[in-house]
């Protein structure tokens, strides 16, 4: 399963939009990636601008729909990446450094289950489930 | 908007080096793991130049500096997870007990408020009541430095917060 690039299909958007507040123009245009986790380069040319093109897809094996919204200044978002890597786990990835304000916004309130400290990483499973925080032993219980 | 991403290692090397000091100085700590505490220098160096201050690399800024007094690292949540985790959130900072190899860091649960409850919350510290002293006494609110003069100083001398994180304490 590792590596391929087939999860951004109808269904799985259909998925992302019930439990994100920015519904299907929020997860439509992900973007498909290679799987080797932080700093990974896309394997496709984004075809839609803003919000939408700046969500990276990183294929593998299917645990739900995982998002990960981090930061590429904080090195536990980049551990949160090396360990979805080594568990082949496929997820989205949506890096706040590359999002202006409205976007920002637009992220921020569509997880507001998980809390507005603006802490990062936080994975979203589902969107029922959240994890605050570079938490190896639950990351690895929810995703596994 | 992008990241700005360029950063040299002289950057982050001389950042790292003043830091290490100026901790040492205080009595406090950086984290001894080298290659992960360059990671976090080199967001440090990111958001200064993005912001123009010291946002922590790992918690979303506003981007106005008024709203983000309390994540201009080091923080004001430093301290006390310090106590508590043996390390900072971002754990630039630990602890003796992490410095000398007795502890690990992890990841720890954030102590910041919500913004809700930021701009609600009075100032930490503050208090009511009314004393007749000759000069105000103001208070740093990253290392609870206290001072008796007409402002604060401009840099705290213990943990080199600048004038604004000082608040009036009395």
């Amino acid at each position: 399963m590792r590596g391929t690039v087939s999860k951004s299909g109808s269904a799985r958007i259909l998925i992302c939009a019930l439990f994100l507040a920015g519904g299907l123009l929020f997860l439509a245009g992900c973007t498909a990636m290679s799987p080797q986790g932080g700093g990974a380069a896309p394997t496709s040319t984004p075809t839609s601008s803003g919000l939408q093109s700046k969500i990276m897809h990183v294929t593998g094996n299917d645990h739900g729909v995982i998002l990960l919204i981090g930061r590429s200044t904080c090195p536990w978002c980049m551990k949160e990446k090396e360990l979805f890597a080594n568990l082949s786990v496929d997820y989205y990835w949506v890096d706040l450094n590359v999002l202006d304000q409205a976007e920002t916004a637009q992220v921020m309130d569509s997880i507001r289950i998980c809390g507005q400290t603006g802490s990062v990483p936080i994975l979203v499973i589902n969107g029922e489930k959240c994890i605050i925080g570079y938490q190896e032993e639950q990351i690895r219980e929810a995703v596994v | 908007m992008t990241e700005v991403s360029e950063v040299s290692d002289k950057e982050i090397t001389a950042l790292h080096q003043r830091l290490t000091r100026e901790a040492e100085e205080g009595g406090y700590h950086i984290n001894p793991d080298q290659p992960f505490v360059r990671g976090l220098v080199r967001g440090l160096i990111v958001n200064t130049k993005r912001y123009g201050y010291m946002s922590c690399p790992c918690r979303l800024a506003a981007g106005k500096k008024k709203e983000d007094l309390d994540i201009i690292c080091p923080c004001d949540y430093r301290d006390p997870d310090l106590g508590e985790y043996g390390a900072c959130y971002c754990a630039l900072y630990v602890s003796d007990e992490v410095l000398a190899g007795r502890k690990k860091t992890r990841s720890i649960p954030e102590r910041r408020p919500p913004a809700e409850a930021r701009t609600k919350a009075p100032l930490q510290g503050t208090t009511s009541v009314t004393l007749s002293l000759p000069y105000p006494i103001w208070r740093c609110r990253v290392c609870g430095y206290l001072c008796a003069r007409d402002g604060p100083p401009d840099i705290c001398p213990v943990c080199k917060a600048k004038k604004d994180r000082f608040e009036r304490f009395f």
